[in-house]
């Protein structure tokens, strides 16, 4: 692993030690409204998100084959992202609104230079010798293009939410758009990438297929057109727009659990061996 | 995938399924929503994605990293611990929306096993860390 990812791995955990003992605070009934406004902040945006980042950086260039060709875009990637989430954190608890507009901004910007990293990897990146895995799972290539298309989809939805809840701090959208930009950042950023990292990696891990492409393009499908409907509805405050869209995610959701269950079922009877790399367990 | 990462992938996906059904019902009812709505957060951000990463992350980042998690029975331990502070939770709030008393026990009950659970997290994975060399 590079040091970029063990720095967004470490921080990743600071921010869940910080994001459960606020969630403490929460349920002890201190502050509640400011404390659970920073808690669910240092969830998303920090613990759940630098886990999210870290596992794309080691798992994108196996994947694709390649390297990344700017190293210190990732560190810097890591400095801006690290800032952005203290500077938010704190001011959203002191109640600072010039911090929690500059913190958002820098996480803005961060997620725009994960894009880019991203972008740069598959158009400039030094292709390797060793050629992407090819699975022996049947129908598994397919299955990985449609995980590619959750992730990338994800990878856009994380600059919308940001964009979104900085939009909210300057004054220029409703307090409503905050829950919006949550569930934005929830199914969208956060559910379509474990959508497209499960395609690519549960098939692998547990030597098992998923049960089909087909559960797979409709379940995202119906992930994609239930984010157009919810996002804008509890934005704008529409109900019964919500309500379809709700059940239109509960059954993307169901589509892909139904697919993905075989693959969480399987226990090895022995443990694989703790040396191999991920590059080595790859068919 | 050993038992651990299966066990907490399988919370998961239960805490998933209750979290959404929750969201969707909020649709239909409102006031439900204005009472459970902590109850909605915790089953999707601790309980589905946070027990997620801990399962995936106990089979993935030992690969990564080329060395074992120094105790497997700290692990499990940790998940379960996990575990028990997201039921706890739920059912604090479920306690706390039809004003029972003992709901804030139940609450702050969860809230200490979840912050002992990640504090266990963050020392079997920073150990890993620690222990690993980066490399350029």
């Amino acid at each position: 692993m590079s040091g970029s990812i063990h720095a967004f791995l470490a921080t990743g955990l600071l921010a869940l030690l910080g994001a459960a003992l606020l969630h403490l605070l929460v349920l002890v009934g201190v502050g509640r409204d400011v404390v659970w406004a920073a808690m669910i902040h240092l969830t998303l945006f920090g613990w759940i998100t630098a886990l999210i980042v870290a596992v794309n950086y080691h798992t994108l260039p196996i994947f694709a084959a390649r390297d990344f060709p700017y190293p210190q875009l990732i560190q810097a990637h890591w400095a801006i992202f690290t800032g952005g989430l203290a500077v938010a954190t704190g001011s959203l608890l002191a109640g600072r609104r010039p911090g929690i507009d500059s913190g958002l901004a820098l996480q803005l910007v961060g997620a725009l230079l994960f894009m880019a990293n991203t972008l740069l990897l598959f158009l400039k990146g030094a292709a390797r010798r060793q050629r992407t895995p090819v699975s022996p799972i049947p129908g598994q290539s397919d299955i990985d293009r449609v995980g590619t298309l959750a992730t990338k989809a994800a990878g856009l939805c994380l600059p919308l939410a940001l964009v979104l809840l900085l939009a909210v701090y300057l004054g220029r959208l409703g307090a409503t758009w905050t829950l919006a930009a949550e569930h934005l950042a929830t199914l969208g950023w956060v559910m379509l990438m474990i959508t497209g990292v499960a395609y690519h990696v549960l098939p692998r891990f547990s030597g098992r297929g998923v049960r089909g492409h087909a559960w797979a393009c409709v379940g995202l499908l119906g992930h994609y057109g239930a984010l157009a409907l919810m996002v804008p509805a509890l934005g704008w405050g529409w109900p019964h727009v919500f309500a379809a869209g709700g059940t239109l995610m509960a059954c993307a959701l169901g589509c892909f659990t139904w697919n993905v269950w075989p693959t969480i079922t399987t226990v090895r009877s022995q443990p694989m061996p703790i040396q191999s790399s991920l590059e080595e367990r790859l068919p | 995938m050993s038992r651990l990462s299966v066990c907490c992938l399988k919370a998961a996906f239960v805490s998933l399924a209750l979290g959404i059904s929750l969201g969707v019902s909020f649709a239909f009812d409102r006031a439900l929503g204005g009472m459970l709505r902590p109850l909605h957060a915790e089953l999707n951000v601790w309980g589905w994605v946070t027990l997620l990463i801990y399962g995936m992350a106990y089979h993935m980042l030992p690969h990564f990293t080329g060395r074992a998690l120094r105790s497997a029975r700290l692990a499990t331990a940790q998940s379960w611990i996990a575990i028990g502070g997201v039921a706890l939770i739920g059912l604090g709030w479920i306690g706390a929306g039809s004003h029972l008393p003992y709901a804030r026990v139940l609450l702050v009950s969860g809230g200490v096993l979840q912050l002992a659970a990640a504090v266990l997290f963050a020392l079997l994975i920073g150990d890993l860390l620690r222990g690993s060399e980066p490399r350029r």
